[in-house]
């Protein structure tokens, strides 16, 4: 049974704030991810976790209990960090033993958890090896066998498979997932790779500039992001951004008008922004169609890109750069596209500051 | 005609490398050679003119004399012994001191960038300008003439060397390493004996090697600072060229003696010089 609960929490290193006051609850035997881009502070909020490094303010509570001048050994992490941290000069064996002997536990059950760790991480036949002697998928393991050596409070993942070859990266995602099943454990792994926070995440943390931006399952931050980056941080092409004009709204409806002139009504209301509002419609490239959907998008094709399961149309509509994603293998592509379809259920709209216009009036 | 002429020319672009090398070894170790020759010669054959290149009466002679000593010199072997200790003592303490400051400096930014500059900035000044305010100190403090004051001396002197050889080692090791350590229950010492300190045997050894060898052939403090009871080789050496006799003999074969220690001792440390320990655990 392992809570974590981040409480306003700072750091700063010298006068840059790193992490600018976050909080979150994450519950017991919870998969989170946390996610973001380059200098967001992911790793620095998961090294304050994980007791690495120091909360300039703020609270950071395992179970209730203030844990924040706890050693990382005190308050029971293990962590698998994205270099291995694989002891160069001990054995695999001695690596995966290293925890328990710092425990104090006797030789034969330091050698019989070994064993077992080993076993369960296909690592027995490799166990008189030094980490130099293995390969990248192989460290990784070793990495991960540490960690379950000694039955940890919560389980710590920095960029594990970030040094990974594309094929071996998706076998070690399913380890990890699999480990997570079986030992029930909760967990924090850290990523830019938002494929792996789509597929491991119980919940996903989209972190920007010390701060979180959104909390959430997966698929609910990829249907309803509440603002641009969440939104162009998840998927993969990226959503598009079309320039549009506030035509009109109600209390369940609201009227756009597109690049060419012609207007689209979405099913939700844009509340109390002005008519005339530029402001910025998201659709995701796997929601236009070639042909019908509720209403259409002038589009000017450059580019047609098949890559065998889907093909990607590149264009423009107005001045806006836009992707669509066709999945059917054998539909026909006009080679002059005039238009794209798209479903109103699914476009989002942002208002000038890049806020969802429909999250704030969902979230009141 | 002409493909032999560029046989020539392909030979010589081939070997130009290995000709310019060959004549710096040479230039570097005929000295050597000479000396080698010196200390197998008999006293004759040292000057006759011209002078012989290839060996000639050798003899044990010279090397005799300078391990048994004789009427004209004492003993070789105590200023070996006395060498050996303030070597070793002073190398291992400046190493210990030394490892623990640089470790310090460059993981944990101890003292900023200011430290690592003041204590290299000890290295500024040639020993021979502090020798007169040493040798008061030493004298006023009773540590004239003693291993103490040797090797208190030469470990002060050879712990900024240390320091800045092993800061460099420090930084290039990820600390995911030790933080790792940390995370699985180790404290900091244990970390840094158990984890950092194996993965800095590259950079110890080299340490070892440098101050072990400036230790060992160091001149000037010790002739200024030891005396009768406690003299190192170096100080040894001149005092075979006395007023009596030049014994160039005795001086080429305790010259001899005294550089096989330090070449043995290098070559020893040369086996745990390998590269690339520390990495093999990462990416």
């Amino acid at each position: 049974m392992t809570t974590i609960s981040l409480r306003g929490l700072h750091k700063n290193f010298g006068a840059v704030e790193v992490i600018k006051g976050v909080d979150l609850e994450i519950g017991d035997g919870e998969f989170v991810v946390f996610v973001g881009p380059s200098g967001c502070g992911k790793s620095t909020l998961l090294r304050m976790i994980s007791g690495l490094e120091q909360a300039s303010s703020g609270d950071i509570l395992m179970d209730g209990e203030r844990v924040n001048d706890h050693t990382p050994f005190e308050r029971g992490v293990a962590m698998v960090f994205q270099s291995y941290a694989l002891y160069p000069h001990m054995t695999v064996a001695e690596n995966l033993g290293f925890p328990l002997k710092m425990s104090k536990v006797s030789p034969e059950e330091i050698s019989q958890k070994v064993n077992s760790a080993a076993d369960v991480l296909q690592l027995t036949s490799l166990l008189d090896r030094k980490p130099d002697q293995l390969s990248g998928g192989q460290k990784q393991r070793v990495a991960m066998g540490r960690t379950i050596v000694r039955d940890p409070r919560l389980f710590l993942f920095d960029e594990p498979l970030s040094n990974l070859d594309a094929d071996l990266r998706i076998e070690m995602r399913v380890e990890i997932e699999k480990l997570h099943k079986r030992l029930d454990a909760t967990m924090i792994y850290v990523t830019h790779d938002q494929v792996e926070a789509m597929t491991l995440a119980d919940r996903i943390v989209v972190l920007r500039d010390g701060l979180i931006e959104q909390v959430g399952k997966p698929l609910e931050l990829y249907e309803n992001p509440v603002n641009t980056f969440v939104a162009s941080f998840l998927g993969s092409p990226k959503i598009n951004f079309l320039s549009v004009e506030l035509a009109g709204s109600d209390t369940k409806s609201c009227k756009v008008i597109l690049a060419d002139g012609s207007t689209a009504v979405l099913p939700f209301s844009a509340g109390d922004l002005p008519v005339g509002e530029k402001l910025k419609m998201g659709v995701r490239p796997e929601d236009l169609t070639s042909s019908g959907g509720d209403f259409s998008i002038p589009f000017e094709m450059e580019l047609h890109e098949r890559l065998g399961p889907t093909s990607y149309l590149y264009g423009k509509t107005g001045n806006d750069k836009i992707v669509a994603e066709h999945r059917a293998r054998g539909e026909v592509i006009a080679k002059e596209q005039t238009h794209l379809g798209a479903i109103t259920a699914h476009v989002h709209l942002f208002d000038p500051d890049g806020r969802s216009v429909r999250h704030q009036k969902a979230g009141g | 005609m002409s493909v032999s002429r560029r046989k020539i020319r392909n030979w010589l672009v081939e070997s130009w490398p290995w000709i310019v090398i060959s004549g710096f070894l040479v230039f570097a170790l005929f000295p050597v050679y000479w000396i080698i020759l010196i200390a197998f010669r008999p006293r004759d054959d040292i000057f006759q003119f011209p002078a012989a290149l290839m060996p000639t009466n050798m003899s044990l002679d010279n090397i005799r004399y300078v391990w048994f000593g004789s009427e004209t010199n004492e003993p070789v072997i105590g200023f070996l012994g006395t060498s050996m200790i303030i070597s070793v003592t002073a190398s291992i303490i400046a190493l210990v001191f030394g490892v623990t400051c640089a470790y310090a400096l460059g993981r944990f930014r101890i003292g900023g960038k200011f430290l690592p500059m003041w204590i290299l900035s000890q290295r500024f000044l040639p020993p021979i300008a502090l020798v007169v305010p040493l040798y008061l100190m030493f004298r006023q403090m009773g540590l004239l003439d003693t291993y103490t004051g040797l090797i208190a001396l030469y470990a002060t002197f050879t712990i900024p060397i240390v320091v800045w050889l092993m800061m460099g080692y420090v930084e290039s090791t990820p600390p995911e390493l030790e933080e790792a350590a940390y995370v699985d229950g180790a404290g900091y010492w244990t970390a840094f004996v158990q984890i950092a300190l194996p993965v800095l045997k590259p950079g110890l050894s080299v340490s070892a090697v440098f101050t072990f060898i400036f230790i060992w052939n160091e001149y000037v403090l010790a002739f200024q600072l030891a005396g009768d009871d406690v003299a190192t080789i170096t100080v040894y050496l001149p005092r075979l060229r006395s007023a009596i006799a030049e014994l160039y003999g005795e001086i080429a074969a305790a010259s001899l003696l005294s550089v096989l220690p330090a070449i043995l001792f290098a070559g020893l440390m040369q086996r745990f010089l390998v590269r690339g320990l520390a990495f093999g655990g990462l990416k």
